[in-house]
């Protein structure tokens, strides 16, 4: 699964220290990044900095020169820390509002959100507010159960990577995938 | 797995596809990692200085852990990524509104954000009343589509009620084993705002409704009704361990107002059958005749619900509210119960206007049919309203 161009971009950046590898690191998943992130924070403008943030902790940690395996986990992974990170401290500053601000037109009862493009946006909201609301149950699931369900169903991540993720073996993983849903069943069937 | 979680899944990832990141911003970001990557690595030497800088600048970097609290707070941030609009317009949103969704996953949130159990449950019986009073407004002032808005905003108000009374439970557990001051008060919140609930739906003029808005709105108020009267016997447990923390004067207050409750649906139904008797006096075809029939059952239920009161007040002259409250719990329920079945016969065979001898004589079957179970039911069984 790892993809034979990444392993030779982290080797050059590795042993070459070289940012035009690194450049094209971001270029191939800077997208990928962006729509895990936007999903999971109020804003645009949040989803915008946690991702150059997440870039730059990605460099940061590979000239660590660690044993990295894949680059395609190791983002993720850092993605969703700097998440937490991010409303970590979102919690100690209470005063900092987590809603999103909409420009609502005055003459008109539609919203247009201030997003790229308008209409989808606005799609995507409404979409993110019945997830939402449907997912609500998710809170009482155990945490293992969680994490698969989300990278799963709402992040769309293939097995494989979900088990680099989580750091478990991808067999383990697809029955705590099968596990979780049947837990979710039950839940909603109360 | 559920059809629901899969559609809203795939319609969701779909639309996310459709999302990419602002042009200007990639390309701006691009060139300004570069440059930050580019200062950091000038020569091998100030590389490996920069590593061990590195390390310990950024030691959580060198333990890729999973934060326990990540996963609470994805979910958390997929509710809040539910992108909450400016609070006040989605605030005045009706059920069925677009922004009433956005309104209910700020509830949500915020009944996610709170920790404390009994906080939980006062702001799930704040927001209960909302739904109350929306679907009052929806009720009683001009809407679109009011029709499928009245049944949406009853649906939800039950849905509430339902998940108060579970609630409920669990306070209740929580007062009997440690006698909890918190749970306590949380029972004194519940009790007082669903009486509130009760009131709110029976203030509401229902003329202008359907016979399946009427029934569901009848469903609702019973279901409150229910809800009140056991945050009631919380208290009154409460009251039999610790005199203090519920004090007796208290109550006889509370226990008096929900007994004015019940009395005053008692009164209502009492005065409805005997309007649409006399309605139905000068008309008199087969189907009028049953409909008196079960009208006169559902009179029987409350003049019975009515003693039942009276024996609440005695008992609670004797000082003894733990039998009061299950008289209490008696009457109500059969009284609830009779309001219901006044709407459901009133949904089987339109009793006021009915033109003689038109559709109202197919519907006599049905009627009769009605009345023996409920007979039977009366007498075995205390069937809530919900």
């Amino acid at each position: 699964m790892n993809h034979p161009i990444d392993r030779y971009l982290l080797f050059r950046i590795r042993r070459q220290y070289d940012p035009e590898a690194f450049a094209q690191l971001y270029d191939r998943y800077v997208t990928a990044m962006y729509r895990f992130i936007l999903l999971k924070v109020p804003s645009k403008e949040d989803a915008e900095d946690i991702t150059s943030e997440v870039f730059l902790k990605c460099w940061n940690y590979v000239q660590e020169h660690r044993e990295i395996k894949e680059i395609r986990a190791l983002l993720y992974t850092i993605a969703r820390n700097a998440i937490a990170d991010w409303y970590r401290s979102r919690a100690q500053h209470p005063d900092r509002s987590l809603a999103v601000t909409f420009y609502v037109d005055e003459t008109s009862t539609d919203i247009e959100a201030d997003f790229a493009d308008g209409g989808k946006g606005k799609l995507l909201v409404e979409a993110r507010a019945e997830l939402s609301l449907v997912m609500g149950r998710l809170e009482r699931l155990k945490e293992d159960y969680r994490d698969v369900l989300m990278l799963r169903l709402v992040d769309g991540l293939p097995f494989s990577l979900i088990a680099k993720i989580l750091d478990k073996a991808p067999g383990a993983v697809r029955v705590l995938y099968h596990r979780a849903k049947k837990a979710l069943d039950m839940l909603n069937q109360e | 797995m559920q059809h629901d979680i899969h559609r809203s899944l795939r319609m969701l990832r779909d639309r996310e596809r459709g999302i990419n990141p602002d042009p200007a911003w990639v390309s701006a970001t691009r060139s300004r990692l570069l440059m930050q990557v580019r200062n950091t690595i000038a020569t091998p030497e100030v590389a490996a200085k920069n590593r061990r800088f590195i390390a310990m600048a950024y030691p959580s970097l060198l333990r890729v852990v999973r934060a326990p609290a990540l996963v609470v707070l994805s979910v958390i941030a997929v509710v809040f990524g539910g992108s909450l609009a400016s609070v006040r317009a989605a605030d005045q949103s009706l059920p069925g509104d677009a922004l009433f969704m956005l309104k209910l996953v700020t509830e949500q949130t915020r009944i996610a954000f709170e920790k404390s159990k009994v906080g939980k449950v006062k702001l799930k019986v704040e927001f209960t009343k909302r739904r109350a009073n929306e679907l009052k407004t929806i009720v009683t002032t001009p809407v679109s589509n009011k029709e499928e808005r009245v049944n949406k905003a009853a649906d939800i108000l039950k849905q509430d009620l339902h998940t108060l009374k579970e609630q409920l439970k669990d306070v209740k557990d929580d007062v009997t084993a440690k006698n909890d001051d918190a749970a306590v008060e949380a029972a004194k919140v519940v009790e007082k705002e669903t009486v509130e609930v009760v009131k709110t739906l029976k203030e509401t003029s229902k003329d202008e409704l359907t016979s399946d808005a009427k029934m569901k709105m009848a469903d609702a108020e019973a279901q409150a009704a229910d809800v009140g009267i056991q945050a009631v016997e919380v208290l009154v447990t409460a009251n039999a361990a610790d005199g203090q923390k519920v004090t007796s004067e208290e109550l006889a207050i509370t226990i008096s107002q929900h007994v004015q409750v019940v009395q005053t649906t008692v009164d209502s139904i009492l005065q409805d059958s005997a309007s649409s008797s006399l309605a139905m006096f000068a008309s008199s075809t087969e189907s009028t005749t049953s409909t008196l029939m079960n009208a006169s059952t559902t009179d029987a239920m409350a003049k019975d619900a009515a003693v039942t009161l009276q024996q609440v007040q005695v008992l609670m002259g004797e000082s003894n509210p733990t039998e009061a409250i299950t008289k209490l719990k008696e009457a109500s329920t059969k009284t609830f119960l009779a309001q219901t079945e006044v709407q459901k016969t009133a949904a089987a065979s339109p009793v006021d206007g009915a033109a003689p001898g038109g559709n109202a004589s197919s519907t006599p079957q049905v009627v009769n049919s009605a009345l023996e179970p409920e007979e039977e039911d009366i007498a075995t069984t205390t069937k809530s309203g919900g």
